[in-house]
């Protein structure tokens, strides 16, 4: 058989198996947008792009990996001929191959640049700081913007700009508003922020996306978007359910004592 | 030796080994407990908190016990009715750990957001103060069980006792301390992490 015509069939396996593996990957593993916010849409778009454009170039190597055992494998008959010409001479098919793939790793590493950039940033200035306290095992929420008081549950208006400061107080946690595309790590020892602007009343499961010990699968909790009027009088009763335990209360912090045993304390002088 | 020989012994062993781990599991020293019933949509559970198991794989482990502090009998497994009032009383035999997060010290979820320390309400500790908590985040519930103070006699204990609803959802939910009285830098290693001690499920039915 002729180079030309391995070549050809090689081309149409790869033709019918991307199509395929586009069918699948737009009408059965494709998961619905963030549906309260567009703070996640650019990450989700980023997603698909990446494995729509990926698709082909997986399964070209696939296709040409399985052809070629098949094809090209060792019968113990004594070869008669050069079957194909080697590739290391064949500039024109290295250029075209390493051309594609180059151009489609610079598009996509671009596009996602752009699109962290644009997800790291408020939707609004001035947003509503809520500090996310994750610890084993559950997310805790301060509102240092009302008094500082903490909740098991998170809430948050409707159409107002959210910051959220997250931190961890014993191993990495990751919040992750789920639907939402909304998800940062909780490090011990340091804030990290992500941003929300929710354009929906409703709720939304908040989930940890990081294996954190043996009960990682119950940190979970809802999240609930109100009204701006809905939201005051929540604040107002968590203020008044949170006084008794005001006074016990640390300042607001990054992290909170006691800090972890056994890791290296912070140095006492300054660099010289 | 054939290669393919020694990838079936090794495939042997570390299924045995997997198997063993599982049996292990599922071998946890722990009883469940059924709340009493004590009228209409009310009912009552009663448990201690030890320093020491005393008894199991892990004698020197705090853990949450039936109410019997000589039974050394794990209990981390609990049933209750469904729309009901559950009071809950505890026996509390250990000493102080700071909390981690001062939150904790916070009484929440239950009836009147009160519980009763040696007959006694509060609403609140400062995060010195407990020993451990009892707390039950799908259902909004965290108490402090404040502990004896570390000069104490053997066999003192605090009561702490509160009353929380159990919901309108028969479900199963997961309940646990909060207070890093385990092993490890962070506390929560230890009886923190394993079946049977600090931790469990609440079952309403």
């Amino acid at each position: 058989m002729s180079n030309t015509a391995h070549a050809i069939r090689i081309f149409s396996y790869w033709l019918i198996c991307s199509v395929i593996a586009e069918v699948i990957l737009v009408f059965v593993l494709a998961t619905p947008g963030p549906t309260f916010s567009t703070a996640g849409n650019g990450e989700h778009t980023t997603m698909e792009i990446m494995f729509r454009l990926g698709a082909p170039l997986f399964v070209f190597i696939c296709v040409y990996m399985v052809y070629a055992v098949i094809m090209f494998r060792d019968t113990g008959e004594p070869e008669t001929a050069t079957l194909v010409e080697p590739a290391k001479t064949n500039l024109k098919a290295l250029f075209i191959w390493c051309g594609i793939t180059f151009s489609t790793v610079v598009f996509l590493a671009a596009w996602g640049t752009f699109t962290l950039n644009e997800i790291t940033e408020a939707a609004g200035p001035n947003p509503m700081v809520v500090q996310v306290i994750a610890q084993q095992w559950h997310f805790t929420y301060r509102y240092p913007s009302f008094g500082g008081f903490e909740t098991y549950t998170l809430a948050v208006p409707v159409n107002t700009p959210i910051k959220f400061e997250i931190t961890s107080l014993d191993v990495v946690h990751d919040f992750w508003i789920y639907n939402e595309d909304v998800k940062q790590d909780a490090v011990p020892g340091t804030t990290t922020t992500v941003y929300l602007l929710a354009k929906k009343v409703g709720s939304e499961w908040v989930v940890c996306d990081e294996l954190c010990g043996i009960w990682h699968g119950h940190m979970r909790g809802p999240m609930y978007v109100q009204t701006a009027k809905d939201f005051k009088t929540w604040v107002a009763q968590q203020q008044a359910s949170h006084a008794p335990l005001q006074k016990y209360m640390p300042p607001q912090s990054d992290t909170y004592y006691p800090d972890p045993q056994g890791f290296p304390s912070a140095p006492q002088n300054s660099p010289q | 030796m054939k290669p393919i020989l020694a990838i079936f012994g090794t495939t042997i062993v570390i299924l045995a080994l997997a198997v063993a781990y599982i049996i292990d599991l599922a071998q946890v020293p722990t009883s469940t407990v059924h709340a009493a019933s004590t009228g209409a949509h009310t009912a009552s559970i009663n448990i201690d908190v030890v320093p020491g198991a005393g008894a199991g794989p892990h004698p020197d482990w705090v853990q949450y016990q039936t109410f019997d502090f000589n039974a050394h009998q794990s209990a981390t497994q609990f049933v209750v009715p469904v729309s009901s009032w559950v009071t809950v009383t505890v026996h509390q035999y250990d000493s102080s750990t700071t909390l981690r997060n001062a939150f904790f010290g916070l009484v929440q979820g239950t009836q009147g957001n009160v519980a009763y320390l040696n007959g006694k309400p509060f609403q609140a500790l400062s995060s010195d103060l407990p020993s451990h908590t009892f707390s039950i985040p799908g259902l909004g519930i965290n108490v402090p069980l404040e502990g004896v103070p570390s000069n104490a006699a053997a066999n003192v204990y605090q009561t702490i006792k509160f009353t929380f609803y159990s919901g309108d959802k028969k479900t199963i939910y997961h309940w646990q301390c909060f207070d890093p009285c385990g092993w490890g830098a962070y506390g929560n290693g230890g009886p923190m992490q394993t079946y049977g001690y600090m931790d469990g499920r609440i079952q309403v039915v």
